[in-house]
């Protein structure tokens, strides 16, 4: 494409062009070889494209940056089509994880968060109703390095801690009446007539699913029987003691957390319960070994509570009494600051001392929604296992 | 690039022009080297997040197993403190189990919205509020500093990172429905004054948090400068919590939302996005047909966890919306 003649636009410009640059650059030889070609007759213009005539090193100088661009042109494609691979990734995984992120699957997530809830509400009410501030001081929300090392060396090998787990204030107490036990009475049995609001609420909005799940019951049921001394360890909700009243049994309740108005179920305060010089026929602690000294109700944090509560229960049991006690089983787990999940050696360590005359284990109960059979990890769940213990004599 | 200039002279214009592009693309090389290995980083750490969730799920197995057990004695409790504290409570009729039939075409937009059936009862009596404390609050602060979610899990770290983009310190944030003070927790968190809002009375025994319900507002209440709801207008007019039932009860809460919040102010709603379906009477799932309608009046500003996978209906997302009052 040499054009024949100097004057055409398209040359022009070239020249043009060529001209600026070459002075810019400071490149007079250029110059002048253009200058020199022209007048010997050329065009002295550098051929199309827009570049001057270059020697074969150059060409292959040029040849080399091509090569160079394009390599690093397509690297940066490459950074490129990686970078969305990891995004989108990253987005679906963020997407997948938005609810399931702390727990997998969100129904357990929420069981405990909704304990956590209910635990404030209950501490909220309490504070509310002992009319008295409720200021905190952070204690046991976490196991400390010490506590931590105490559970360590105890046969219970793996720790599970929640995040900053709520509990029941030192000294917070919550006094009964008989309208409390009359609606537990209507919710276990048949609904009785004559009950107030507050005992229709009660009942429509409570089950007990877990308490009738108990594998205790029965073996309770068979001993209470009317003048029977029964001692309710650690009650939450006075269930069993109802259970009680209803076989006609006289229940006492030693708790830190209970106190009653009516005198159908008497107190017993654990610190005085050995010189108080009672002593009972049937002492039942449903769950409430697993969970003692974890922290929850205040109490301090000790790796062998379990141990030395059933001790302290021994004490107070008659020489021909009954223990009956609920525990979880499975593998040997601390749930931090719920409950204590004992496997075989874990269970031998407890019942140390103790004979066991009848046992019965269940599906630890999951309501209102079961646990879905396809999420359960073989091994890795709890079973409610009931025991009636009888002292063995030395 | 330079060894590929002669030593005895300066680059050609070409040669200049090819070492401008070579530069670029190296800086262009290296940066996105980095923002790849950074994207890389976050990838790993999820991966380990997933690992350690194995452990996790483990964990909230056996916590689900016994706490299930331990949480019904004190719900129960729960029921015995409000007697003690509030005496008889007022009457709270059982939300509909069936949906009436004339409101069924309402509902569903005329058979565009699947129904599905998950019957809840979330009413509670009047006179039996709420009691949020400092104490409360401050352990919710502990578990925020450590990073640590509540009832909606993964969407608390949205949240979070909502705030952080558009700061809130200073200003009046209304929260919009609300069961615990988790949320009114992480707005003082980002320096926000909270009030929180709701059809049934709370009783405030903090100075932190300023409590109203939905009938102290008045007609011409005091506006916002910004609002947070957070799974709450999905609910509304399905009667699960005693509210009259109502077809468009969300659409016309986000329109009275408007009047609370001053113009140009900001709105972070989460509402589930998925297949769009109606699950009777707990929450509507809004797909792409509900969704504008809802937002109708309300400008998009950005969405954090929003994914189009949501629309394909594998599973239900939880974004967070960031919406401006522009009128």
């Amino acid at each position: 494409m040499q054009s024949s003649s100097l004057l055409s636009p398209g040359t022009a410009a070239r020249a043009a062009r060529s001209f600026v640059r070459l002075v810019a650059t400071g490149q007079f030889s250029e110059l002048r070889r253009v200058i020199t070609a022209k007048l010997n007759g050329g065009s002295g213009l550098p051929a199309e494209p827009d570049r001057p005539a270059v020697s074969d090193a150059d060409a292959a100088r040029l040849a080399d940056y091509q090569k160079a661009i394009s390599g690093l042109s397509s690297q940066v494609g490459r950074l490129d089509i990686e970078y969305g691979e990891m995004a989108k990734q990253f987005d679906d995984r963020y997407s997948l994880s938005c609810y399931r992120r702390d727990a997998t699957e969100p129904y357990y997530k929420y069981i405990e968060v909704r304990q956590n809830m209910t635990l404030w509400r209950n501490r909220s009410l309490i504070d509310y109703i002992q009319n008295r501030s409720s200021f905190d001081p952070p204690d046991h929300e976490r196991m400390t390095p010490e506590t931590r090392a105490t559970f360590a060396s105890s046969p219970i090998r793996s720790t599970f801690e929640r995040h900053n787990p709520a509990r029941y204030q030192p000294g917070a107490t919550v006094t009964l009446t008989d309208e409390h036990i009359d609606a537990i009475l209507a919710a276990i049995g048949p609904q009785g007539q004559g009950l107030t609001a507050w005992q229709r609420f009660f009942t429509e909005r409570t089950s007990f699913h877990g308490q009738r799940n108990d594998p205790i019951v029965p073996m309770l049921s068979a001993r209470a029987r009317p003048g029977v001394d029964v001692l309710c360890y650690g009650s939450i909700i006075p269930y069993i003691e109802c259970l009680c009243l209803q076989k006609g049994a006289n229940p006492v309740t030693m708790s830190s957390l209970l106190r009653y108005t009516t005198g159908r179920i008497q107190s017993l305060d654990p610190a005085m319960a050995e010189q108080s010089g009672k002593r009972f026929d049937v002492i039942v602690a449903s769950l409430a070994i697993g969970r003692s000294a974890l922290g929850l109700f205040s109490d301090r944090i000790d790796s062998d509570g379990d141990v030395a509560a059933l001790s302290l229960l021994r004490r107070l049991l008659r020489p021909d009494g009954r223990l009956l006690v609920t525990v979880y089983t499975g593998p040997a787990a601390l749930l931090y600051n719920a409950q204590r999940i004992y496997d075989e050696a874990g269970l031998a360590r407890l019942f140390k001392g103790w004979r066991i005359l009848e046992e019965s284990r269940r599906e630890a109960p999951m309501f209102p929604i079961p646990a879905p059979e396809d999420k359960k990890i073989p091994g890795y769940h709890a079973l409610l296992a009931g025991f009636m213990l009888a002292p063995e004599v030395a | 690039m330079n060894t590929l200039i002669p030593p005895n002279r300066a680059a050609t214009p070409e040669e200049a022009g090819f070492q401008q592009k070579l530069s670029d693309l190296l800086r262009e090389l290296r940066e996105k080297q980095e923002r790849n290995a950074a994207l890389a980083r976050q990838l790993a750490d999820r991966q380990k997040e997933t690992d350690e969730n194995t452990e996790l799920y483990k964990r909230n197995v056996l916590f689900a197993e016994v706490l299930t057990h331990d949480q019904e004695q004190q719900a129960a409790l729960t029921l015995i403190l409000q007697n003690i504290a509030y005496g008889q409570p007022e009457a709270c009729p059982t939300p509909p189990q069936e949906m009436p039939p004339d409101l069924v075409a309402a509902y569903t937009m005329n058979g565009r919205v699947a129904v599905t059936d998950r019957w809840v009862n979330d009413t509670y009596p009047r006179n039996y509020p709420l009691i949020y404390t400092d104490s409360e609050i401050e352990y919710f602060h502990r578990r925020i500093a450590e990073n640590s979610t509540y009832m909606y899990g993964g969407l608390d770290l949205l949240i979070r990172r909502a705030f952080e983009k558009y700061p809130l310190a200073g200003k009046r944030v209304v929260n919009i429905g609300s069961l615990s003070p988790w949320f009114e927790a992480t707005l003082l968190r980002y320096g926000a004054l909270p009030t929180t809002l709701d059809y049934n009375t709370i009783v405030a025994r903090t100075s932190r948090v300023k409590c109203m319900t939905v009938a102290e507002l008045g007609t011409d209440p005091e506006k916002f400068d910004a609002a947070l709801s957070i799974s709450s207008y999905e609910h509304d007019g399905l009667g699960a919590y005693g509210d009259p039932l109502d077809p468009d009860g969300d659409f016309k809460a986000m329109q009275k939302l408007k009047r609370l919040v001053k113009p140009g102010g900001l709105l972070f709603l989460n509402v589930s996005i998925g297949a769009e379906r109606l699950e009777w009477n707990r929450a509507r799932i809004y797909g792409k047909f509900r969704l504008p309608s809802f937002l109708r009046g309300w400008t998009w500003v950005d969405a954090f966890g929003f994914n189009e996978m949501f629309w394909e209906g594998q599973f239900d997302g939880e974004p967070v919306m960031v919406l401006r009052n522009d009128d």
